[in-house]
């Protein structure tokens, strides 16, 4: 066989089994990968993803977080930079999203700041884009939505999207119900407590609780 | 004798003489120093850093193995002049671009099986559990690394030793960034989307042997996926070979 001819023949194998192997991988996994390099804040990430040490860099930024908030030489300052760092290399990091979300809520309701809780927000749902599969994000920013800055009926279409997952913890029925009884619509929590009491995967005593709601809901 | 087993051993035993295996010395000090640095997080923490500062330094320690292993070896036979010597004994120009390849792969199979030892030591050592994705994902590494070798044989024979390591370096960037050509592709248009998604496919994309995306997403990947990465690092490599060959033929050896 020629020179030109393996080539060609290994060339050919080459683009075959790279399309292959990109059709295997799914599209929550391709979606992490094409993230916007204009998002990132730092020169210093771009260069993490690109040498892929994205692993490595995230386990670091959670010591630095650790140190900086819980250190007597504390730099809270440099929390939320470190908490958008983790989330732009990896946006499956809910407990890094979860916080500096809550962060920036608390901070927005201490000012009065109505424009940085719409960014809070609209932050949130580009994670939520990244992770439609898991129940835990429209979860975690419809409780934040629903505590920090009081607002149950922005909260509602988060955790109704929450609700349609069956392997949900129970708590977001539980604030769901809650939601709901807030805006009034006592009817439709009712329903909901009697799915949750069918279900045979919730302890009596959660069961229990799930009824005093209902009895008395401003508790 | 095969020439190419008679050059990859020699490449070998020029690697062992260079004292590669000291990298694998470093390897171990950099991973007691991550452990030293984890040590402050609970136990679930420590394990997942070790873990990650395990497979981030093997990749580290490999990409400057392969590189400060494989780019002297073609302008080190070219100035001693053995390369003059191989090819009076009718040894063929393709042979040595194969052997040279091959020993430059032996003596990473060498230094990557002991840092992948020292690695599972250390995670025995301190209980994390070894499991078959790990194993998976090592293999996945070791065939970027065969990739990012049979680059390096390439870049040595076409360029100087400095501008094949900016080259090297800057392969192993694009590789891990390929899948960026996505973005433009989508804000591009004709003629020029379709160039870019040739170029897409025909660039190395070390991305398809990075597989913490998916699992990170507990997406299952099928046993499949592993046959074709084989086949798609050894269809790589063949085909820088191939060129890499082609440029030494029209090389005058003088």
């Amino acid at each position: 066989m020629k020179r030109i001819d393996t080539l060609c023949l290994f060339l050919v194998l080459m683009v075959g089994t790279g399309i292959f192997m990109e059709s295997i991988i799914d599209s929550q996994a391709l979606l992490v990968r094409k993230r916007a390099i204009s998002e990132a804040n730092d020169v210093a990430l771009i260069l993490v993803q690109m040498l892929g040490i994205r692993e490595l860099a995230i386990g670091s930024l959670w010591i630095q977080f650790d140190y900086d908030s819980a250190n007597v030489m504390a730099s809270y300052h440099r929390l939320l930079p470190i908490l958008d760092a983790i989330t732009w290399l990896n946006p499956q990091e809910l407990d890094a999203w979860g916080l500096k979300t809550y962060m920036r809520m608390r901070k927005a309701h201490r000012e009065n700041n109505r424009i940085l809780v719409e960014e809070s927000i609209r932050a949130f749902d580009n994670a939520l884009q990244a992770n439609p599969e898991n129940w835990e994000f429209p979860f975690e920013i419809g409780r934040q939505i629903f505590f920090n800055i009081a607002s149950p009926g922005r909260a509602l279409p988060y955790l109704e999207r929450a609700i349609s997952f069956p392997e949900r913890h129970f708590n977001v029925d539980k604030i769901y119900i809650k939601t709901l009884l807030v805006l009034g619509n006592r009817q439709k929590a009712e329903e909901h407590v009697k799915i949750i009491l069918q279900r045979e995967d919730i302890e009596p005593t959660e069961k229990e609780r799930f009824k005093s709601m209902i009895k008395n809901p401003l508790k | 004798m095969n020439p190419i087993w008679v050059l990859a051993k020699n490449t070998l035993r020029k690697s062992l003489q260079a004292r590669s295996l000291f990298l694998v010395l470093f390897f171990a000090l950099a991973l007691v120093f991550f452990m030293i640095i984890a040590c402050k997080g609970d136990e679930s923490f420590r394990q997942k850093m070790v873990l990650d500062a395990g497979m981030t330094l093997l990749k580290v320690f490999g990409v400057f193995l392969v590189i400060f292993n494989t780019l002297p070896l073609f302008p080190g036979e070219r100035d001693h002049h053995t390369l003059h010597a191989i090819l009076s004994m009718n040894v063929s120009r393709s042979q040595v671009v194969y052997g040279l390849f091959s020993g430059a792969i032996l003596a990473l199979i060498l230094n990557f099986v002991l840092m992948v030892a020292i690695f599972f030591l250390t995670s025995a050592g301190i209980g994390l559990p070894l499991s078959f994705s790990m194993f998976r994902s090592l293999v996945f590494l070791f065939e970027e690394l065969c990739v990012l070798t049979a680059f390096s044989v390439f870049f040595s024979i076409g360029t100087s030793f400095l501008v094949a390591l900016m080259l090297c370096f800057f392969i192993l960037i694009v590789g891990n960034m390929t899948y960026s050509l996505h973005l433009i592709i989508h804000e591009t248009q004709g003629v020029v989307a379709k160039g870019i998604a040739i170029a897409y496919y025909l660039l190395p994309n070390f991305s398809l042997f990075d597989l913490k995306d998916a699992a990170i997403n507990s997406q299952t990947i099928p046993y499949s996926y592993d046959f074709a990465a084989i086949l798609y690092s050894v269809s790589l490599c063949v085909v820088i070979l191939c060129l890499a060959s082609w440029l030494l033929e029209r090389q005058e050896i003088s």
